[in-house]
């Protein structure tokens, strides 16, 4: 049952704060957690957990690293900025 | 009589900040472009913050003189005692004498404010009106709600939502000081508004809130955005604290110290109060100067030099600094202000030159040092200032064995009062120490391979 580890909890060193196994198991877009492994895998079973519930697919899209660093989402929105800003006259 | 703790008269506060990278023995590597693998320019950063504080992070001058306005409103809580633990000392039997520098007296019980107060000050001298921010469990939110209350600017925290709805009571400190804190993901932003449609539900991360704190300063009017560690001007924005103490240990009658000490995460704290010793140590002093951190997160005790991003998310631009990748998220350590997988670049370019010498402490040991402290000292620590407070038992016993009269100085960075939710999972025993496998810092590593490699260069010469 997916739910098994649910009521866990950890201290996300992200946030800085206390967290159910829950929320790393759907953090990204439903799927775990990029760290779930380095977070959960010295308390649970965590390679097993992810085999029995996800599909290849949906672990390698969970794991993979991002495709594109936030500093060129950041330039992506400072050029939004100023189109709008042009727009707007 | 015993003197306990030292106070600065406010007209002998510090009136200019250092700047170590005047003295580096070997100059900072420029950051990298993540598009172009070229170095970033002032007008790259422009749009997130305001061109003063991007002119002092490239700043060589050595002092750099605090605005009065600055000036008049860290006065309300600094200079900030230099106290000296008696107590600590009896306790442990040590012929060393130990002082701690207390960050905890803030009104947001943190050295945050430090910079805080610094960077919404400049931006209101550029002309800015409101900024934004992330924040997780909301130490560092707290700090830049109070700072943007006292210079009369808009301050707007993106908070995770998780955190939001679990932790009310620094947001409610944002709150009472006029910041707008929204949950994230919130309705606020085009991140946010993405992320509820598919989610209403989403308890959000701090990936989704720097998202959101970004594109609302690039998107709004008279807006920017700030950031509270790991950047070189923040990082000299708290050389206060060790400016200070200098002065503080002279009217203690101490000639000279010889273990500097504090914990470092993104390594603000740890550089407020060390840096100026630094700059001694640079001159010939024979100081051995400390960074703790968590062996559960070894970015500065085990990690290779690479260049990597200045925080989780990968927001800033590409830093050369100690790091296990941005992929590494460390293990479930109970110190919210040690989550940041990089050091500063400054500490790493120290660290290389050999001027500091950082250590790891497992988490129970943090603790175990932070409860001895609560019981003789009075104040209890933060779960990230335990570390340092670590180093200081594990020197003060060290001194006994030798049976030297050493002298040791503690960044004593903020209280747990709102992290007893940590001490309360150390006393039930929930507590585990995660020291990191070899095999899981390589694969996080393999994460940043294909990376451009800086060269490390210690003074002056490639290593």
């Amino acid at each position: 049952m997916i739910e098994q580890y649910d009521s866990l909890v950890i201290r996300c060193p992200m946030l800085g704060g206390e967290v159910p196994f829950q929320y790393c198991r759907k953090l990204n877009e439903e799927l775990p957690c990029r760290k779930i492994i380095i977070c959960w895998e010295f308390r649970i079973e965590i390679g097993k957990f992810l085999n029995e519930h996800y599909s290849f697919n949906q672990i390698h899209q969970a794991l993979a690293p991002p495709n594109k660093t936030r500093l060129e989402t950041i330039l992506e929105l400072i050029e939004k900025a100023k189109k709008t800003k042009e727009e707007q006259g | 009589m015993k003197e306990y703790k030292v106070f600065l008269r406010e007209d002998e506060i510090p009136k200019q900040w250092y700047n170590i990278q005047a003295d580096l023995p070997t100059p900072l590597q420029p950051p990298l472009h993540p598009g172009t693998g070229q170095p970033i320019g002032p007008q790259d950063l422009a749009p997130v913050f305001p061109m003063n504080l991007i002119e002092q992070e490239v700043s060589q001058q050595r002092w750099i003189d605090i605005p009065q306005e600055v000036i008049e409103k860290l006065l309300i809580w600094r200079p900030t005692p230099l106290h000296r633990a008696y107590a600590l000392e009896k306790a442990l039997g040590t012929p060393a004498r130990i002082y701690y520098k207390n960050e905890g007296v803030s009104p947001p019980g943190s050295h945050k404010p430090n910079t805080a107060i610094a960077q919404a000050y400049y931006n209101k001298v550029f002309g800015i009106k409101r900024i934004t921010t992330e924040t997780g469990a909301g130490q560092w939110g707290s700090a830049l709600s109070f700072a943007c209350c006292l210079f009369g600017l808009e301050c707007k925290v993106y908070m995770v939502r998780i955190s939001y709805d679990q932790k009310p009571y620094r947001r409610l400190m944002m709150n009472t000081w006029g910041a707008n804190c929204v949950p994230s993901p919130s309705k606020d932003t085009n991140a946010g508004r993405k992320i509820l449609e598919e989610n209403p539900d989403s308890p959000g991360s701090l990936g989704i809130a720097i998202s959101e704190a970004i594109e609302d300063a690039v998107t709004s009017k008279d807006t920017r955005y700030s950031l509270g560690s790991v950047l070189n001007h923040v990082l000299m924005h708290q050389t206060i604290i060790g400016l200070e103490a200098k002065k503080q240990l002279e009217k203690f009658g101490e000639k000279k110290v010889d273990i500097v000490t504090g914990c470092a995460g993104g390594g603000s704290n740890f550089a407020g109060l060390a840096f100026p010793f630094v700059l001694d140590k640079i001159n010939g002093a024979n100081i051995t100067i400390i960074p703790a951190e968590p062996t559960s997160c070894p970015t500065m005790t085990r990690a290779p030099f690479v260049y990597d991003f200045g925080d989780t998310a990968a927001t800033t631009p590409l830093l050369p600094m100690h790091s296990l990748g941005h992929a590494f998220i460390p293990p479930p350590i109970h110190a919210g202000g040690l989550r940041y997988h990089g050091i500063a670049p400054l500490i790493s370019q120290l660290i290389i030159e050999g001027l500091i010498e950082p250590r790891a402490y497992n988490q129970l040991e943090a603790y175990a040092s932070a409860v001895q402290w609560a019981r003789v000292e009075g104040a209890i620590p933060a779960p990230e200032t335990s570390h340092a407070i670590a180093v200081v038992i594990e020197e003060a016993k060290k001194a006994k064995e030798e049976g030297k009269e050493k002298v040791i100085l503690l960044n004593w960075s903020g209280h747990g009062l709102m992290d007893l939710g940590g001490y309360d999972s150390y006393f039930s025993g929930k507590l585990v120490d995660y020291p990191l496998p070899e095999e899981v810092m390589k694969k996080s590593l393999k994460e940043i391979e294909s990376l451009p490699k800086p060269q490390a260069v210690k003074k002056g010469k490639p290593v």
